[in-house]
């Protein structure tokens, strides 16, 4: 995944939560956007604190239940789900 | 088939890999803390999966040598709950391994994928549902330590 493509998803993320770890404390948070150059949904996790990005991969997961507009399946995975109104898709 | 294996205790994410390219990939359908990398778009070959939460997630069965915290297994623990590890085979299992026969498994050597239809997309998309990685004890070291849970009881065979 190139450094491109996460600042893409980052920057122009459609949903964000945090993947709820509550046995290590070690949360973090999870951007999704659909990048267009590749058709895919991608998921970026990063640190908390922002500071490091953690994995970066083309979710074909994300991707089919985004398109059917199935909000449940993020929000049963991921805590505080934020989806955002003004996101390019 | 020898196999990357990168263990980073700062963030705790082990990350196992074929080498070979990934052009798609999923997460466990009930296991989002594993990352699955698919050599092909659409395609069902695994080359490769990261584990977010490693500790929690493997430590029932092998400790992180190096890792700073280590986590019990438990009812208590639903991270590690997902694993599950066959001593007989060396086979470590992330999320479900196919027991249906409507269910799916793609060999690729050492990680098979195991898959389920989606019934709410009329069977035409499989859903991820696990991975498995054999020789896990071998890939693993010298990453992580064997928890032999049971060698401490008496062997029934008679072989001392």
């Amino acid at each position: 995944m190139t450094n491109a493509r996460i600042a893409y998803v980052i920057d122009n993320w459609q949903l964000r939560g945090i993947h709820p770890d509550p046995q290590t404390g070690q949360n973090s948070r999870v951007y999704f956007a659909f990048v267009p150059s590749i058709a895919r949904v991608v998921r970026v996790a990063v640190s908390m604190d922002e500071s490091r990005i953690l994995s970066a991969f083309p979710d074909r997961n994300a991707t089919r239940n985004l398109a059917r507009g199935n909000l449940a399946y993020f929000a049963d995975r991921y805590r505080n789900l934020e989806e955002r109104d003004d996101a390019e898709s | 088939m020898t196999l990357k294996v990168d263990y980073y205790p700062e963030d705790d994410i082990l990350r196992i890999s074929t080498g070979h390219k990934a052009m798609d990939g999923a997460t466990l359908w009930d296991a989002v803390n594993v990352e699955v990398d698919i050599g092909t778009d659409g395609g069902h070959d695994i080359v490769g999966f990261s584990i977010l939460s490693a500790s929690a997630s493997v430590c029932p069965y092998f400790a992180p040598a190096h890792a700073r915290r280590l986590h019990e297994p438990g009812k208590d623990n639903p991270v590690a709950s997902v694993a599950s590890y066959d001593e007989e085979t060396d086979t470590l299992t992330l999320g479900v391994s196919a027991g249906d026969p409507s269910y799916r498994t793609a060999d690729g050597g050492s990680i098979t994928g195991h898959w389920k239809p989606d019934e709410a997309d009329g069977n035409a998309y499989w859903d991820l549902i696990g991975v498995s990685l054999k020789e896990a004890s071998n890939h693993l070291a010298p990453h992580f330590l064997l928890r032999r849970t049971l060698s401490s009881s008496p062997r029934q065979d008679g072989v001392a």
